[in-house]
């Protein structure tokens, strides 16, 4: 009952702290510029004096350019706006006026965690809604399938990095602490020089690769990463809770 | 009397220091029980392990007959607790805050907006039930914590500094709450305003470095740890007064409240009233007031503590 009340307090909260609004713009921001830019490169290269050749862009390049910007700089937002998620609450108080009532720890990591994946989702999906707009206005129409394919793994990969935000802003003494650790392993994520390209795939940066492969007529194995996935995610969420049902407020 | 809080050699430290050390404690069903103690004597430290937000080190704390390690839901429904210092979702208003917490304890519908409009009347927060939050006075916020402590109806009320940010009336507000709510709940409060404890609390207990100095009614307290008190004032500073005190062993302290007034307290009290008025009397300034006073429960505080 009190995983319901915690929720709905949640979703009040980023409301009313106007987080509706700023993830979501950001990821419209890179929704619309990925197309426009592309759109626009030729000719800004020409009102520069360069005189080249470019190849004209195709949608599926658009769909990239989105993703990639997706799962760089707006998934930095998201740690942004996450990061304060637990240890905001514990250094201002309001956790010990929730969790001295009947609402258990796990319901209150639960709730964050639920409220900002789907902030997170609902945003990327309208940057992803932006970006096939705009791509088949300017560029050409892309095949919605995969598109829609390729956009929910880079969403499932936005949701593994609000798994680790909320992690660090569980266990670290400050919101820059957790925001500042999280950023350091999404990017170590990135650089791990791992050579087999089956590992590559299943770590949860391996999605956005995956999806823009989706995108360009692959087909990949798609089963195992998302299950790792998701494992992944509720590993984090479980050692999230475990840590923090042992944490004195 | 059933008891409501019962504290068993409770302990914490916190690395080397010692915040309660062993503390034994006996609060009954529906009365109203002082906390008394200096800052960093270790009240809320105590406080937070009745609630369980902080486990014990040793020992074990009985609240409302469920131990404060098991953090059950069920025992959390009996428990109101105010924080010290108590913060709040700025963004929510504070009707919106009683309504949160009200369904944290599965309070809904007619049942929960009546119980908000009550509470809100009670703490003085009508008018102010809509506003945000982020906007309240520290005060305010205080009148709040209040409110949402007693949303379920606690049959335990743990109260941290309950008056620490109020002003008069809002205290007298506050204190005459907590006296009508003694009637039906055990009221726990930490304090170190003592005119307060003195004016609505049953007993008290007083810790200092963690340890329990005192536990008794307030009148027993009184009888057992306080020494009769003589105030005595010359019309000029008396030449001789102090100085004869000096020598008489029924005296046990003189305090100066002013450059020609005394206090005095006294281990013999026959004695002192045999005696006391005659050196007065001997001394060349005139004297203008001699009266034996009750001791207040801060004197009694400063002796224990100091």
């Amino acid at each position: 009952m009190s995983f319901a009340v915690l929720l709905r307090k949640e979703f009040k909260e980023i409301v009313r702290t106007k987080r509706i609004i700023v993830l979501p713009a950001v990821f419209l921001f890179f929704g619309i510029l990925g197309p426009v830019l592309l759109y626009m490169t030729p000719e800004l290269l020409k009102s520069q004096g360069l005189n080249f050749t470019m190849p004209a862009p195709t949608p599926v390049q658009s769909a990239g350019e989105y993703y990639e910007s997706a799962s760089s700089f707006a998934a930095i937002a998201i740690i942004l706006v996450s990061m304060g998620a637990v240890v905001e609450e514990k250094a201002r108080g309001t956790i010990q006026i929730v969790l001295t009532k009947p609402a258990r720890r796990s319901c209150f990591i639960a709730a964050k965690y639920i409220a900002l994946a789907c902030l997170s989702l609902v945003s990327m999906f309208m940057g992803s809604v932006a970006c096939l707009y705009y791509t088949g206005l300017l560029i050409g129409h892309l095949p919605i399938g995969p598109y829609m394919i390729s956009t929910m793994l880079v969403g499932l990969f936005l949701c593994f990095v609000v798994a680790l935000t909320l992690f660090f802003s569980t266990v670290l003494g400050s919101q820059m602490a957790a925001g500042g650790a999280t950023i350091v392993v999404f990017f170590l994520l990135g650089a791990l020089p791992i050579a087999s390209k089956a590992l590559r795939t299943m770590l949860p940066n391996g999605l956005v690769g995956l999806g823009n492969a989706v995108l360009a007529g692959e087909s990949p194995t798609l089963l195992a990463p998302v299950v790792a996935d998701l494992v992944l995610i509720v590993l984090i969420l479980i050692a999230a809770w475990a840590i923090f049902s042992r944490q004195e407020l | 009397m059933a008891e409501a809080i019962r504290c068993e050699g409770l302990t914490r430290t916190f690395g080397p220091i010692v915040a309660v050390d062993h503390l034994d404690l006996s609060v009954e069903e529906n009365s109203i029980f002082g906390f008394l103690g200096p800052n960093g004597a270790g009240k809320s430290t105590t406080i937070k392990m009745l609630v369980g937000l902080i486990e014990p080190t040793a020992g074990k704390a009985i609240v409302a007959g469920v131990d404060a390690r098991d953090h059950s839901i069920r025992s959390r429904h009996r428990l109101g607790y105010l924080p010290e210092n108590p913060n709040f979702y700025g963004w929510m208003s504070g009707e919106e805050l009683l309504l949160f917490v009200g369904r944290l304890f599965g309070v809904r519908g007619a049942e929960l907006r009546d119980r908000v409009d009550v509470l809100l009347k009670e703490v003085g927060l009508h008018e102010a039930g809509k506003r945000k939050i982020s906007g309240y006075s520290r005060g305010m916020k205080q009148r709040l914590g209040m409110a949402q402590a007693l949303i379920n109806n606690p049959s335990v009320l743990l109260l941290d500094e309950p008056c620490s940010a109020l002003d008069p009336i809002g205290r007298m507000e506050v204190l005459n709450m907590i006296r009508r709510l003694g009637r039906e709940t055990t009221v726990f409060m930490s304090t170190h305003i003592l005119a307060d404890v003195d004016r609505i609390c049953d007993s008290v207990a007083i810790i200092n470095r963690g340890r329990l100095v005192a536990q008794s009614g307030i009148e027993e307290l009184r009888r057992r740890y306080a020494l009769p008190v003589f105030r005595i004032a010359f019309e000029t500073k008396p030449t001789r007064f102090r100085e004869a005190l000096e020598g008489q062993g029924w005296v046990e302290r003189v305090d100066e409240e002013g450059p020609s007034s005394f206090m005095v307290r006294v281990s013999d009290l026959d004695k002192a009233k045999d005696l006391l008025p005659k050196i007065a009397a001997a001394d060349d300034a005139r004297l203008v007031r001699y009266e034996l006073s009750s001791p207040t429960l801060e004197e009694i505080f400063v002796r224990m503590v100091g």
